[in-house]
């Protein structure tokens, strides 16, 4: 049974050992990398690197940041220790880009530490301090910061005696030794301190710090500060004029610094000695000193000047970095603009294009526009023209309806109508004539009534066809025998009315008489067969009495026409008689004149003429 | 030749009768006596009240010599103070004065360059306190826009100093020019800023009224309103090993005190331009570092 136990466990063991060993957890790997830090700090030992590495490695795979940064300072800062300052700044930038993706102030604050140190070994002075700067802002915003405080006064302090500033230095390296600063921390800032005390040749306080050191027992843990200790020891014994004691001192010293790196310390050393043994007159052992001091020196330098050449490198290729990208930038810029000028190209001919379309448009419209106006304007021309034709074919139809009213079918003559449409305008302008004395002259109009004797006769003989035949010759012969402003008027079956116009009432009855002839000798021929007919004419002047005008109007004597017409009709027929104003002024009103025509001729108020010798009422012919 | 030859035999009289003379070490390279007695003008060094310069060029110096012979006799050493013209051939610059070869320098140093030494040296009270010692950063006078850079443009100048130089060095590595490293003769560093290689260089002010350097006929001016201050103090130095160490510098101290305390000290470096009252106002390039008194 008890074996069995035993394997069980040995097999449980070395199952956890294998798990642990493929996946440490963090808390171990961060033990692990403390334990690797504080070596680091001791002597930087080379054999530490593959550790260091695993250990990122392992922090890289679980993801965890803030170990891999640490791992990545730490290995920095060894690399860094042995003069590999390009690979140290790439490891520090690393941890850097880390720290700001991880947006960890802690350790942005430990990585700018880390940087600022190395450009101190680099004498990149300006450089260090912008570091500084930078995690000393970082550090305020950290809770716990005395430590991270602490650490950058003491990178402040050596920057500070680098520079030569040793009062400056003392100010910086002085903290207050407060809990949470690592005492590795208070120790070196203390180291520092006594350092720049020396430097000043204050051997008394720097004297007391080294005890006070002493008394911790934490420098024998430490190599490197073991070795500052060793050396200020010995400066101070040099300076406080101890020489053999400084010179026990500083051998001892030398010895803890062969083959290791600290070459500055060694110089150190070399220098005390020099001084020590030539103070005590042993000018043979401060020459051998001092050629070695020389020696180191100028390792020292050679170091120096390959770190300077280093930088100059850096800045060159820097330089030339920035040329390389200035071109870039100008290229791009070049290429920009001219993308810049393509896209104006085509944005000019897009414009363009719109313009033209735009015109294009504008002028079709336009162009539209006139075509609708010159359309329109056609088409508003022809509707005025058949307007107007309209107009015309309607003036012409009422023209021709008005001819139509005014004349009489079957003669061709005017109408009653007519006569009354024309009679008042023509008396109207020959009232104005009488107002005119040389226009007097010839202005009478004759009224003259014409109706054909027994036309009933040849109606009933003959046939109606053969009366209208008569009347048309009968128009005719009226129309020869007037003249063409004369006004005839079928006034009414086979009675027509003849006004003429400009006729000395005197002459009238020439006319009467002439058209009495013709119709009395003209062959009307009906049916083929001729027959003749006679007309009685009566008539009357307007104005009736040149004297009085006014008193008699046409209407008066038309009557007075129609009168004489009875006065032919009644004697004889195919007769004509006159009627006219006799010699005396007839004062009776006008209707009584018409009315009483016949007493008005008895009296001889009134007097006829007529072709007719024997009219009732006898009146005087000519 | 003939001050040197005049010097020699006081030395080795001095030598011959070993008592009534001090000898005080001068760097041969640096021998000023001729400049001194132009200066001194037949007076006894003693009676010196005014130091006003009078001769072209550096004048701290000469005033250094009288103000440590004015010391020595007020702090009880009243004998006649001889200066030794020694070349400095030795493997450390203070090797004589280590070894008591030397008794005592004629001129001040700088205190960082004897911290490692203070087991063999006395130390005197500062002469030069720490901030008083002042310089310009002279540019050519025909660059008339270099004269007048404002302290926010030093970045963009390049400065030429002598690492050797520590005290010039540590004070231009804490302003903001760019430094260009160059050991050799001061009058090539000027000839660089002549031939436009660097823009300035760190320069003690002109004790002439417009500051104007004028060297080999060309004429250099201090960047307008910006002044470096160096940051240190400047000593007398005493043999400890020497067997009159002890009490020289028993007597220099005493008497820089009463100096100090009367305020000839600061009088003599003021009178004599060293302390600038024209640049008083200027700014500090590197004012950052002088703190805790400085």
């Amino acid at each position: 049974m008890q074996p069995a136990v035993v394997s069980l466990c040995i097999l449980v063991s070395a199952l956890i050992t294998f798990c642990g060993f493929a996946y440490e957890s963090s808390e171990q790997i961060q033990r692990n990398l403390n334990a690797l830090q504080m070596s680091a700090e001791q002597d930087y030992d080379l054999s530490l690197l593959p550790d260091i590495r695993a250990l990122r490695e392992q922090a890289r795979a679980q993801g965890n940041k803030p170990l891999q940064i640490k791992a990545l300072l730490l290995e920095g800062s060894i690399v860094q220790h042995f003069g590999e300052f390009e690979d140290g700044l790439d490891l520090h930038q690393q941890a850097l880009q880390l720290a700001e993706a991880d947006n960890n102030t802690f350790l942005k604050a430990n990585t700018y530490l880390a940087i600022a140190h190395l450009d101190i070994d680099l004498e990149s002075y300006e450089l260090a301090q912008r570091y500084l700067d930078k995690a000393s802002l970082l550090a305020e915003q950290i809770d716990d910061n005395a430590q991270i405080k602490a650490d950058i006064s003491l990178w402040q302090s050596r920057l500070n005696m680098d520079k030569g500033a040793y009062r400056l230095a003392l100010k910086s390296s002085f903290v207050p030794e407060i809990s949470g600063i690592r005492q590795e921390t208070l120790a070196q800032l203390k180291l520092t301190r006594s350092w720049a005390h020396l430097q000043l040749g204050e051997y008394l306080p720097a004297k007391q710090i080294l005890d006070e050191l002493d008394n911790a027992g934490y420098l024998v843990q430490n190599q490197r500060m073991r070795i500052m200790a060793a050396v200020q020891r010995a400066r101070v014994a040099l300076q406080s004029g101890d020489f053999a004691v400084s010179i026990d001192l500083a051998q001892a010293g030398l010895r803890d610094t062969l083959g290791t790196r600290f070459l500055l310390f060694q110089s150190q050393l070399q220098w005390i000695l020099a001084s020590a043994y030539a103070q005590l007159g042993d000018y043979q052992q401060a020459h051998r000193y001092l050629k070695r001091y020389a020696v180191t020196e100028q390792s020292l330098n050679l170091q120096k000047r390959n770190n300077k050449l280093l930088k100059l490198e850096a800045q060159y290729s820097l330089a030339q970095q920035k040329q390389a990208l200035n071109e870039l930038e100008r290229d791009n810029a070049q290429q920009a603009k001219q993308i810049m000028a393509h896209q104006q190209q085509i944005e000019n001919a897009r414009l363009s294009q719109q313009r033209w379309l735009l015109i294009a448009l504008l002028a079709f419209t336009l162009l539209l526009v006139f075509y609708w106006r010159w359309q329109n304007r056609r088409y508003t021309k022809l509707l005025e023209s058949q307007v107007a034709q309209r107009t015309e074919e309607l003036a012409e139809r009422n023209k021709r309806l008005q001819t139509l009213s005014f004349t009489d079918s079957l003669t061709g003559l005017s109408n009653r109508h007519h006569f009354f449409s024309v009679i008042d305008g023509t008396i109207e302008v020959y009232k104005q004539r009488w107002q005119t004395p040389e226009l007097q002259q010839n202005t009478d109009l004759i009224f003259v009534i014409i109706d054909i004797d027994h036309f009933k006769n040849i109606n009933d003989s003959f046939g109606h066809a053969a009366g209208d035949i008569v009347l048309q010759d009968f128009a005719e012969i009226l129309k020869q025998c007037t003249r063409e402003s004369d006004i005839i008027v079928r006034w009414g079956g086979e009675e027509f009315l003849l006004v003429m116009l400009d006729m000395d009432r005197a002459a009238a009855h020439e006319v009467t008489e002439r058209i009495r002839r013709q119709v009395e000798s003209y062959p009307f021929v009906v049916n083929d067969q001729s027959i003749n007919c006679t007309c009685s004419i009566g008539f009357a002047p307007f104005p009736f009495d040149p004297t009085q005008p006014d008193k008699l109007s046409w209407e008066h004597v038309l009557e007075l026409a129609d009168g004489g017409l009875y006065l032919a009709k009644e004697s004889h027929r195919n007769a004509w008689v006159g009627v006219h104003t006799g010699d005396e002024e007839v004062q009776s009103p006008a209707e009584h004149v018409v009315q009483n025509l016949r007493s008005y001729l008895q009296a001889g108020k009134l007097k006829t003429w007529s072709n007719l010798s024997d009219l009732i009422y006898a009146c005087n012919t000519r | 030749m003939k001050m040197k030859w005049l010097f020699s035999l006081l030395f080795i009289s001095n030598l011959c009768r070993g008592s009534n003379q001090l000898v005080v070490d001068i760097i041969s390279s640096e021998n000023f006596s001729q400049r001194y007695e132009h200066f001194l003008a037949g007076r006894d060094v003693l009676d010196v009240d005014s130091f006003f310069p009078t001769t072209k060029g550096s004048h701290i110096e000469i005033i250094e010599m009288v103000l440590l012979q004015q010391a020595l006799f007020l702090g009880g050493e009243t004998r006649k103070v001889v200066f030794n013209p020694k070349p400095s051939v030795n493997i450390l610059e203070f090797s004589d004065l280590i070894a008591g070869e030397s008794l005592i320098l004629a001129r001040s140093v700088w205190h960082e360059n004897i911290v490692d030494y203070r087991g063999s040296l006395f130390i005197s009270d500062p002469l030069v306190e720490v901030g008083d010692y002042e310089a310009g950063l002279y540019v050519t006078k025909r660059n008339v826009a270099l004269q007048q850079t404002p302290l926010s443009q030093l970045r963009q100048l390049n400065v030429v100093s002598n690492p050797q130089w520590e005290v010039d060095w540590r004070a231009l590595m804490n302003t903001d020019l760019h430094m260009v490293s160059f050991i050799g003769p001061w009058e090539t560093m000027l000839a660089m800023v002549e031939s436009d290689v660097v823009d300035t260089m760190l320069i003690n002010f002109s004790v002439s009224d417009s500051l104007t350097l004028n060297f080999e006929g060309k004429e250099y001016v201090p960047i307008e309103n910006i002044k470096v201050v160096l940051p240190d103090s400047r000593h007398f130095v005493v043999s400890k090993n020497h067997p009159e160490g002890v009490q020289i510098f028993a007597a220099l101290n005493r008497g820089l005190k009463i100096l100090k305390r009367r305020g000839v000290l600061k009088r003599a470096l003021t009178e004599s331009g060293f302390i600038n009252k024209k640049v008083a106002n200027w700014q500090v390039a590197n004012a950052e570092m002088l703190v805790g008194g400085d």
